[in-house]
C-alpha cells in the first residue's frame, strides 16, 4: 500500500489536477462559446431567413412545449438592436391522410400574422409531400393572414371574410391614449395605449394607475399579489384581452356581454368594460388623429377650466407622465344629459376639450345626446339590439352569429382569418392551416406561462 | 533463495505498484471528469459515482462469491478506475440501469472471470461500454446540447429520454472541439484535458506510449485513403473533426496507455497500436462510431499476450521484465 507522505503527494497532484482541469474547462468554453454563438446563428439563418430574415434568434425553451409534442422548436427573431421581430415554428403536423408536413411557420411578434411558410426535408417514409407549385399557392394564400385560421366554407357564421370586414378602416398611424376620468373603487384609473401602424392596430396596453401614488399599477399590483380577482391574474387577463384586440381589430368583436364578461376570450374572466369603452375612444381619437399629447393636452385644458391650473402645477402628473386625477366631483364636466337632465352618456375627452376651446372642427364636436347615447356610436335610446354585448360578434342577426363549430380544436368563434383554399390545393392547404392553427394553440398557452 | 520473510516471491521494491498506477489514473481523469460535470452538470457527477461505486461493489460481490481475498491491505483501485472510464465513455443522458448493466458486464464477463484486477486480458470498461453499446443502443442517443441540456436536470438519470438527434459536429469550429464544448460522451469531448490526462500519466511512467502514439500517427496517416475509399473525398478538417470529436484520442490515451492489457514490449506496442487504428478506419464505415472505436482495442487485447511472446522470442535483444521501467 502507499505510504502516508505518498497519500499526500497523490492528493496534492488530484487537486492541482482538478484546479488545471477546471481551469482549462472553464477558459476553453468561454473562448469557445462566441464561436458556438456564432455557429449556432449561422445554423438558424441558413434555416429560418427564407421565412423570417432577423439579426438574430433565440430558441424558446417554455414548458408549453411539453404539450405539444407535434413542435421540435419554437425560436423568436430579433432585429439588430434587440426587439422582438417574430416567431419561427418548427413543426410536423398529420395531414388528413396520416402522413408527415415537416415545416416552418414564421409569425409576425405583434400581430402574429403568418409571414412565412417553407416545408423541411423530409425524412421518412411517411412524408406528404407537397410540390413548389402548390406551395406557392399556398402562400399566397396564408401569408399575411392572422392566426387561427379557418376555411370560409368551414364557418357556420356564412360570414364570407371575417378578418376583413371587421378590421375598422380610416385610422391613423401613431400612438393614441385614454384614460377613464374617475377612479374605481380600489382607487385606480383605467387607461388604454393603442399604436396604429399602418392603418392597423399593432399593439395596446391596458393598465391601470393608482390615484394613491404609493400604490403600485394594477398589472403589478396583481403580479405581486396584492391585487387579487378570480381566475388568472389581472395582468393576465390584461394581456391576453389585448392580444385578443390586436388579433380581431374591433372592440366589437371581443364579444362584450351586457355584465363587462366575455366568453371568446381565453382566460379572461374580469370586467373588460373599461378597455373595451377605452379602446373605442382610442380608435375615435385614432380616426380623428388625435394623439396621445392631444389628449393629454385635452385633459390639461379640462383641468384648467376647473382650477385655473394644469396638471404639472397642481402635481397630478406622476413619473409615467400619467395625470393622476379623478373628475368623480365634477361630472358635469363630461357628462351627457338628456332634456330631462337625465344623464345617458359621457364624452370622451378629446369632445370636452372642443368644448372647452369652443372648436368647430367637426371631429371634436358634441355628439347629439338624442343621436349618440354613449358617445362610441353605439345608439341607446333607439333601442336597437347591440350585438356586441352579448358574448356574439357584431353585424348580422343573431342568429347567425352563434358559433358552434370548431376546427383543429379551436372554436369557429376564435377564428381570426377566413380564407379560400388554394386552387386544387384542399388538402394541402388544410394541412398548412392546421399547422398554423397548432402554432397558435402554442402561442396561446406560452403567453400565459410566460406572463 | 530462501524464502526467510514467508512472504512469495516476487520480491519487487519499486514505488510504482498497482494501487499506485491505479490511483495514478484516477488522478489523470480528474481533469476530464471536470468537463463532463462542467458541461452536464449534476447527472454526470452521479453518473461517475455511480459507476465507480457500482464496480467496487460488484468486484467484492464476485471476490466473496469466488472465494478470493477482498478485504484486508489491498484496496483493489482498478476498480474506481475502470467505473470512472465507464462513466466517462457513456452519453450524458444514459440511465443508471444503463450504466450498471455496462458496470456488472465489465466486472463479472470481463474482469472476475479472468481471476480479478490484473489478471483480465480485456479492459474492462472497454469491454463493459462497448455491451450495452451493441445490447441497447438506442438506450445511448441521449446527447443532449445547449438549450436541451441543464445543469440540474437528473430526470434522465431514471427515465430514458427521446433519443437526441446530434448536430452536425464538422460545423463545430476547432476552439469548441478542442475545448470539448460540443455534444459528445462526458469525458471523451475535451482534447486538452485528455492530453493533461497523459501527459500526468507519462510524466508518473505510468502509461506506455508505443501504442497510443502508433495509433494516432496510424488514423492520421491513413484516415485520407480510408476516407477517399469510403467516401470518394478526403479533407483535413474532416480528419481533425474526427480525431478531436470520435473519442479516438480518450481511447488512444486511457485505454491503449493501459498496462494490463495492452503490449508491453515496444515492436509489439507498436504492432497492436497500428492494427488498433487499421481496424478502427476499416470498421468506421459500416459499424457505428462507438464500436469502431471500441471493438478494435478488444482485438489487439486479445492479442497482446500473443504479440508479446512474438516480440520476445523473435528479438534478439535481452529479454527484458514486463514489469514497468522504474528508470
Amino acid at each position: 500500500m502507499m505510504t502516508r507522505s505518498q497519500l499526500k503527494k497523490f492528493i496534492t497532484e488530484v487537486v492541482l489536477l482538478f484546479i488545471l482541469g477546471a481551469a482549462i474547462v472553464i477558459a476553453g468554453y468561454f473562448i469557445s462559446q462566441n464561436n458556438a454563438e456564432k455557429r449556432v446563428q449561422s445554423e438558424y439563418h441558413t434555416r429560418f431567413d427564407s421565412v423570417l430574415d432577423s439579426y438574430s434568434y433565440k430558441k424558446v425553451k417554455s414548458k408549453a412545449l411539453e404539450d405539444f409534442p407535434e413542435i421540435d422548436g419554437v425560436y423568436i427573431g430579433y432585429s439588430a438592436t434587440g426587439i422582438a421581430e417574430g416567431y419561427v415554428i418548427d413543426l410536423t403536423v398529420k395531414s388528413l391522410s396520416e402522413q408527415d408536413l415537416s415545416m416552418l411557420v414564421a409569425l409576425d411578434y405583434e400581430s402574429t400574422r403568418v409571414v412565412g411558410l417553407t416545408l423541411n426535408p423530409g425524412n421518412g417514409e411517411n412524408d406528404y409531400t407537397i410540390s413548389d407549385s402548390e406551395m406557392e399557392l399556398i402562400r399566397e394564400t396564408v401569408i399575411g393572414r392572422q392566426i387561427p385560421i379557418a376555411f370560409e366554407t368551414e364557418d357556420s357564421s356564412e360570414d364570407d371574410d371575417a378578418s376583413d370586414k371587421v378590421a375598422i378602416t380610416g385610422l391613423h398611424d401613431g400612438v393614441y391614449y385614454a384614460q377613464r376620468l374617475f377612479d374605481d373603487r380600489n382607487k385606480y384609473i383605467d387607461y388604454v395605449e393603442m399604436e396604429v401602424s399602418n392603418g392597423v392596430i399593432t399593439k395596446v396596453k391596458w393598465d391601470a394607475f393608482s390615484t394613491d401614488k404609493t400604490n403600485q399599477d394594477r398589472s403589478e399590483a396583481s403580479l405581486r399579489g396584492a391585487y387579487e380577482i378570480s381566475g388568472l391574474d389581472w395582468a393576465t387577463q390584461s394581456y391576453n384581452l389585448c392580444h385578443a384586440l390586436l388579433e380581431c381589430q374591433n372592440p366589437d368583436n371581443l364579444a362584450m356581454k351586457s355584465n363587462g364578461t366575455t366568453d371568446i376570450v381565453d382566460g379572461v374572466t374580469c370586467d373588460i368594460r373599461p378597455f373595451v369603452e377605452l379602446a373605442k375612444e382610442c380608435i375615435n381619437n385614432a380616426k380623428a388623429g388625435y394623439d396621445k399629447d392631444d389628449y393629454m393636452n385635452g385633459i390639461n385644458a379640462m383641468l384648467t377650466s376647473l382650477y385655473d391650473k394644469n396638471s404639472e402645477d397642481l402635481g397630478y402628473t406622476n413619473s409615467d407622465g400619467h395625470i393622476v386625477f379623478s373628475f368623480e366631483k365634477t361630472p358635469e364636466i363630461y357628462t351627457i344629459y338628456n332634456d330631462d337632465e337625465v344623464a345617458v352618456g359621457v364624452l370622451e375627452v378629446r369632445q370636452i376639450e372642443a368644448k372647452i376651446r369652443g372648436a368647430s372642427d367637426p371631429s371634436l364636436s358634441l355628439p347629439d345626446a338624442q343621436d349618440n347615447g354613449d358617445a362610441s356610436g353605439n345608439d341607446i335610446s333607439s333601442g336597437e339590439y347591440d350585438y356586441s354585448e352579448d358574448g356574439l360578434t357584431s353585424g348580422g342577426d343573431a342568429d347567425e352569429q352563434i358559433f358552434t363549430d370548431s376546427l383543429d380544436d379551436l372554436p369557429m368563434s376564435e377564428m381570426a382569418s377566413f380564407i379560400e383554399p388554394a386552387p386544387d390545393c384542399y388538402e394541402q392547404t388544410r394541412t398548412v392551416v392546421k399547422a398554423c392553427n397548432t402554432c397558435y394553440k402554442f402561442l396561446k398557452e406560452y403567453m400565459n406561462w410566460k406572463v | 533463495m530462501s524464502n526467510s520473510s514467508g512472504k512469495l516471491a516476487p520480491y519487487i521494491h519499486t514505488e510504482k505498484s498497482a494501487p499506485y498506477i491505479y490511483m495514478t489514473y484516477l488522478a489523470a481523469l480528474v481533469p476530464c471528469c471536470v468537463c463532463s460535470i462542467f458541461y452536464y452538470g449534476l447527472r454526470a457527477a452521479l453518473l461517475i459515482l455511480f459507476c465507480m461505486v457500482t464496480f467496487v461493489l460488484a468486484d467484492r460481490f464476485c471476490g466473496r462469491l469466488s472465494g478470493r481475498r477482498v478485504t484486508g491491505d489491498y484496496f483493489d483501485i482498478s476498480s474506481l478506475v475502470s467505473g470512472m472510464l465507464i462513466a466517462l465513455m457513456l452519453p450524458p443522458d444514459t440511465t443508471l440501469l444503463t450504466a450498471l448493466a455496462a458496470v456488472v458486464f465489465a466486472s463479472l464477463i470481463t474482469k472476475q472471470v479472468f481471476g480479478g484486477a490484473g489478471s483480465n486480458i480485456l479492459n474492462s470498461a472497454c469491454a463493459g461500454r462497448l455491451f450495452v453499446e451493441l445490447a441497447w443502443p438506442t438506450n445511448l442517443q441521449g446527447f443532449s446540447y445547449r438549450e436541451a441540456n441543464s445543469r440540474l436536470a437528473l430526470k434522465s438519470l431514471i427515465f430514458q429520454q427521446e433519443p437526441f438527434k446530434l448536430p452536425d459536429i464538422s460545423q463545430f469550429s476547432l476552439a469548441e472541439l478542442v475545448a470539448g464544448n460540443y455534444p459528445g460522451m462526458i469525458g471523451t469531448t475535451c482534447l486538452i484535458c485528455i492530453v493533461a490526462g497523459g501527459i500526468f500519466l507519462i510524466l508518473k511512467g505510468s502509461m506506455r506510449l508505443y501504442s497510443p502514439v502508433s495509433y494516432v500517427l496510424t488514423i492520421v496517416t491513413l484516415y485520407p485513403v480510408a476516407t477517399l475509399i469510403a467516401d470518394k473525398t478526403f479533407t483535413y478538417d474532416g480528419m481533425i473533426v474526427y480525431l478531436l470529436s470520435s473519442g479516438a484520442m480518450f481511447v488512444a490515451v486511457f485505454l491503449l496507455g493501459d498496462l494490463t492489457t495492452m503490449p508491453s514490449r515496444f515492436a509489439s506496442g507498436v504492432f497492436a497500436g497500428v492494427v488498433c487504428g487499421l481496424l478502427t478506419l476499416i470498421t468506421k464505415t459500416f459499424l457505428s462510431p462507438v464500436v469502431s472505436l471500441l471493438a478494435p482495442v478488444l482485438a489487439v487485447n486479445f492479442l497482446s499476450f500473443v504479440l508479446d511472446f512474438f516480440s520476445k522470442t523473435l528479438s534478439r535483444r535481452k529479454i527484458r521484465s514486463r514489469e514497468v521501467d522504474v528508470s
